[in-house]
């Protein structure tokens, strides 16, 4: 699916919840994440590569991620990033606010207001 | 004969001139490099390396583009040396400036030492021109109170340099006063309120985007 076109502000508010939750499936890192993204939303969702990385350093930061550099077989350098337990927490009160969000405006929709 | 680690070296060598990437974030940033270089060429076999190296590097993002982004994690700094400069600034206030006794200008400061407040009262009222000029820098600094982190860029910048002319022009007084041993603390404390709060502002203006621009998390069209 093309990319659907996204306000800043859209997408700044998103992306903490959109890392938390898919590291909340697993650890990973910055690339594997924005192929996630990707997957998840069917490409209609598309961040810019460069723009992850100052996101992940903040949610670090906040002490919601937690990173750790590993070696690869190929002697390369990863960062690979986990939830902590600061983030479940968070995650769960983004999960609540987006849900009850989504749910006001299915309905809104739903009544065909718009 | 394009040689990976070249390139690699080439473009981290770019963006380690940025202050605002650690040597932490450049490893980062290379390891996506050089798995989107990857993945380029085996999603497209017949693609020149080169052209799927500059095509990683262009989809990463421009070295100004991320350096903004990563200042702005960091962007406290900025507001801890502009909330220095306000304390310096303050303090400057009650401390000597001058002895009395010294000429400046149209008339006489009184006896003893002058704290800021009084001195830049005397500065007003006997000062002449220049003394005026220079207490009405006083306004730079009270203009970095207001709303300063609803600023934009061209704000920012231009109250830096606002900060930088008045730090630059109050050094006047060493010349008037005629020596730096004339000159009290509470000179050098206000004088260097102007570059302490302009250096933080600077900070800021050099961490925010252009105005009109966005470099937030969406992807170039």
């Amino acid at each position: 699916m093309k990319p659907v076109p996204m306000s800043k502000e859209l997408v700044a508010a998103s992306s903490r919840p959109m890392v938390l939750s898919i590291l909340a499936g697993g650890e990973s890192y910055g690339y594997e994440i924005l192929q996630r993204v990707t997957l998840l939303s069917e490409g209609r969702v598309q961040w810019s590569d460069g723009m992850l990385y100052p996101v992940l350093r903040r949610l670090e930061k906040e002490g919601l991620i937690q990173g750790d550099w590993r070696t690869m077989d190929s002697g390369r350098r990863r960062k690979y990033y986990r939830l902590s337990g600061k983030g479940k927490r968070q995650l769960e009160k983004d999960r609540a606010g987006w849900l009850a969000m989504f749910d006001a405006l299915s309905l809104t929709w739903g009544d065909g207001h718009v | 004969m394009f040689d990976l680690d070249d390139a690699v070296h080439a473009w981290r060598r770019e963006f380690a001139r940025e202050r605002s990437f650690a040597t932490s974030d450049l490893d980062e940033l290379e390891d996506h490099l050089r798995a989107a270089y990857e993945v380029e060429l085996d999603l497209s076999p017949g693609l020149a390396p080169a052209r799927a190296f500059a095509h990683a590097c262009e989809t990463l993002g421009t070295v100004d583009t991320l350096s903004r982004e990563f200042a702005k994690v960091e962007g406290k700094g900025w507001r801890r040396l502009l909330r220095a400069g306000w304390l310096v600034y303050a303090i400057a206030f009650f401390l000597p400036v001058i002895d009395g006794g010294i000429t400046l200008g149209q008339g006489d400061f009184h006896e003893g030492l002058l704290p800021g407040i009084q001195a830049l009262l005397t500065a007003f009222r006997w000062g002449g021109a220049f003394g005026i000029a220079s207490a009405l820098t006083n306004l730079v600094m009270l203009a970095t109170f207001h709303r300063i982190s609803d600023a934009g860029r061209d704000r920012t910048w231009l109250l830096t340099a606002l900060a930088m002319a008045a730090m630059v022009f109050n050094l006047w007084w060493l010349f008037e006063v005629g020596h730096v041993s004339d000159l009290y603390p509470g000179y050098y404390a206000w004088l260097a309120s102007f570059g302490i709060a302009g250096t933080g502002l600077a900070m800021r203006a050099r961490a925010l985007p252009e105005e009109g621009t966005s470099t937030e998390l969406i992807a170039e069209p």
